[in-house]
């Protein structure tokens, strides 16, 4: 996993582009490391058996009522390894920038769902909702272990496929 | 539950003798409390179930087994393990008192204790109208009267002499006061949404929540995001009914919503939503067409304010033409003050929408459009000059919205109807003074407390227009934010605010020296001191935290009062100088951008008011309003009117 994380900075650095932020966590990382990570102390949601993180609240910077609005979402399991890390992006980015391949996969059952996924490694894959395959930009994508995607969102994972 | 769900194989044998103890969990808060026959979805979690037949369920020893449904095959806590879930969906008890619900299966078991409110309606039925200032602390309160009561409304009377207002507030002429606690289920700050939820429901709920409890699959969308993809389990909570739901499936009342929100917003939402989340916007509009509570009809007769975008097919996920529904459903449907003004809805239904977000579309999370389609605010819709920290309207063509007090008067006429003999409950929000103390934007947020201010006296002048005292008034917030009248009135312009520019501050330790924008708001008598960010960041690097407002500077604190100007008579100053008068100014300081865990004010007046007084919980609310719709309010009422109207007690100048 951490080897896929040094392939994408280093070839983004080959290519001379920077990856976008998601892409450069490994999910292997410790919480401290996360926190470090971002330079902040996060504003903490604890479950039955998980632990969200939560980083950079955009609420102040809106002119809108956004409670909860935070742009990073750190899961942590019962004991405590990070399972999936989101990004609510502040403003929209393009798909192409996490998805250069474009790959979509529709849902089965809901009608004008789907998501773009990219399987990085064995091990993880990112993926974000989106309303057709040629939507330009995504809102939220979601760095996430693949065995848990396969657990939570066996469609996106596309598994047995 | 979920997609992910399917039901468990018939024929699964309890066997205890293999099983280890079943960790069983009755999805209710503690100390839960109903109105007789308030329903809830009653559910029971079974980890680890290598078997989970075998559910039995009493209600004060009464078995109730019955009423479930299940065991329904689930991942709770997303852990792979094999878990189950029963629902006996949209119970309720009809006996007041406590009830103890005991859960057992296998050598498992679970207890809750609820209690149950006794309820009935008189024969005359009453009404409610419950104003909600969101955000709208005691400053904020204070900050509006300030602003718009030390005018002259009375000439040659400045309005605000010795310490004295000579006309206050309508909601500060209200008799009863009281505060309330607004701490969400699961945090001391609470949001818009569980606070709404909780003085709707009578219970605590999870912050960004509405009518609904926690669940074991809310991990499902905490690690893989709000979005389409898991929006079912956002939707699977167990539910409980609010108060406007209740009345409504019960007396046949009437319900409506007024705010200056988009209408999907958390608190007009509040009162008829059940999602984990508030960002499920779609999903929440349409439980506004098809109420699954109420025989999948509308849930509301009135619907006034912003957020057309969540109602448009080329918004919305499903592609359904919403407005054109509840047009087919017999809604009078505006979208301008114009169309508001000019309409007879009288007895009707009412949808109004006054604004679409600037470029809405369909987030790509497939919940919601973006961005949320607010109605402006009434600073800008008056045309006054915002000061130079806040941003310069732009209405995106929607240039006829109306004010607050004209959605208020057209949304009681319709719920009473031409005789006001129909029995109502409405909610009315100052939605702004939150949505503009987020980023700190004083003028913003005090002008559109006057604003509600106003709709208050609309409420206020209808009540007691009638003959009999049938109807509660209610004003309070949701919470609090960080606002406050700060010491630096009567400061010349130079003195403050350059928004372009940044001073170095040095402050005592342990604070050290910071670094810190100021702002200068021109054309302003009113304005942030500066802004803090609670960001998070570093104070000593970003640059983005400062000191205590009270350690800046030399700034020369004065003496004297406001002297604002309101030249045309329409109760909002016009904010600027004008000859020698606007001379004066209020300043105020936020300490954050956000929400505060401090109490809110609630005022009260009409039938019951009394039970308002004290320092209460939020959810209190909800059980004071019933007590005020379904029980003999006279003693109090009686009791109320000797305090009020007795010569030999004192009474507040200007009230």
């Amino acid at each position: 996993m951490r080897l896929a994380g040094v392939l994408l900075l280093v070839m983004a650095a080959l290519g001379g582009t920077t990856p976008p932020k998601l892409l450069t966590f490994t999910l292997g990382e410790k919480p401290a490391q996360i926190v470090s990570r971002f330079g902040a102390m996060p504003n903490v949601v604890r479950g039955r058996e998980y632990t969200i993180l939560q980083f950079h609240d955009a609420g102040s910077e809106k002119q809108h009522d956004c409670d909860g609005g935070f742009e990073w979402e750190v899961y942590l399991n019962g004991s405590g390894a990070i399972q999936s890390i989101t990004w609510n992006p502040t403003k929209p980015v393009s798909v192409s920038d996490l998805f250069p391949d474009r790959q979509y996969i529709s849902s089965p059952t809901t009608p004008k769902t789907g998501a773009f996924v990219r399987h990085l490694s064995k091990e993880t894959l990112v993926f974000a909702t989106a309303n057709s395959d040629d939507q330009k930009s995504i809102q939220q994508a979601t760095l996430m272990r693949s065995v848990v995607a396969d657990r939570l969102l066996p469609w996106v994972t596309n598994k047995g496929r | 539950m979920s997609q992910r769900l399917s039901v468990f194989a018939v024929g699964l044998a309890l066997t205890a003798t293999m099983a280890s103890a079943q960790q069983l969990s009755i999805l209710l808060p503690e100390r839960t409390r109903l109105l007789q026959d308030q329903r809830i979805d009653l559910v029971v979690e079974v980890r680890d179930a290598a078997s989970a037949a075998g559910l039995r369920v009493t209600a004060n020893g009464a078995d109730i087994t019955s009423r479930f449904q299940g065991p329904v095959a689930s991942d709770l806590d997303c852990n792979g393990t094999q878990d189950a879930v029963y629902r006996a969906n949209l119970t309720s008890f009809q006996d007041p008192g406590p009830v103890r619900i005991i859960a057992t299966l296998g050598n498992g078991r679970a207890i809750k204790d609820l209690t149950v409110q006794r309820f009935g309606v008189p024969a005359k039925r009453k009404n409610v109208i419950l104003f909600i200032g969101d955000a709208m602390g005691t400053a904020y309160r204070d900050a509006a009267r300030i602003v718009s009561r030390s005018t002259e409304t009375v000439p040659n009377v400045p309005g605000f002499r010795e310490g004295y207002f000579d006309n206050l507030l309508e909601m500060d002429k209200m008799p009863v006061s009281g505060m309330a606690m607004t701490y969400a289920w699961d945090r001391v700050v609470p949001d818009s949404a569980n606070t709404a939820s909780t003085w709707s429901s009578g219970n605590k709920i999870m912050y960004n929540a509405m009518g609904v409890f926690p669940d074991g699959t809310d991990c499902a969308w905490r690690a893989a995001g709000r979005n389409s993809a898991t929006l079912a389990t956002m939707l699977d909570n167990p539910r409980i009914e609010t108060l406007w739901e209740y009345m409504r499936r019960k007396y046949n009342y009437r319900v409506g919503i007024v705010s200056t929100a988009d209408v999907t917003d958390a608190t007009p939402a509040g009162e008829v939503s059940h999602t984990a989340h508030r960002e499920t916007r779609a999903a929440i509009t349409l439980q506004y067409l098809e109420h699954p509570l109420l025989n999948n009809q509308p849930a509301y007769d009135v619907i006034l304010g912003g957020g057309m975008e969540q109602f448009e097919a080329n918004k919305r996920s499903d592609s359904r033409d919403l407005i054109g529904e509840f047009r087919s459903k017999g809604y009078a449907y505006v979208t301008t003050a114009s169309e508001l003004r000019q309409v007879n809805a009288s007895g009707g239904k009412l949808l109004g929408l006054f604004r679409r977000g600037t470029d809405a579309v369909l987030n790509s999370s497939g919940i919601r459009a973006t961005p949320d389609g607010n109605m402006d605010v009434a600073y800008d819709k008056l045309q006054l000059t915002r000061p130079g920290s806040e941003p310069v309207a732009d209405f995106n063509g929607f240039n006829d919205q109306p004010f607050l007090d004209l959605m208020t008067q057209k949304a009681i006429e319709a719920l009473a109807g031409p005789n006001g003999d129909q029995p109502f409950m409405l909610m009315v929000e100052g939605a702004s003074i939150d949505k503009q103390s987020h980023p700190n934007h004083a003028a913003g947020t005090i002008w559109d407390t006057i604003e509600f201010d106003k709709a208050i006296g609309v409420g206020r002048a209808w009540a007691r227009a009638r003959t009999n005292a049938d109807t509660l008034l209610l004003v309070s917030a949701d919470h609090d934010q960080s606002m406050h009248i700060i010491g630096v009135t009567e400061t010349p312009d130079t003195d403050l605010f350059d928004r372009g520019s940044s001073l170095t501050l040095n402050t005592n330790s342990p604070v050290g020296q910071q670094s810190t924008k100021i702002f200068k708001d021109s054309n302003s008598n009113v304005r942030a001191s500066y802004s803090y960010s609670n960001s998070g960041g570093d104070p000593n690097t970003s640059g983005r935290e400062g000191p205590p407002a009270m350690t800046y500077g030399d700034i020369p604190e004065t003496a004297g009062f406001p002297d604002y100007l309101d030249e045309n008579k329409d109760g909002y100053p016009e904010n600027r100088q004008v000859g020698t008068k606007g001379m004066r100014r209020l300043s105020v300081g936020f300490r954050t951008g956000n929400h505060t865990g401090s109490s809110v004010p609630v005022t009260a007046e009409g039938p019951g008011a009394l039970l308002f007084t004290g320092w209460y919980d939020q959810g209190d609310i909800m059980l004071k309003m019933a007590a005020s719709l379904g029980g003999d309010t006279k003693d109090l009422d009686t009791t109320l009117n000797r305090i009020v109207t007795n010569p030999d007690y004192p009474k507040t100048i200007g009230k």
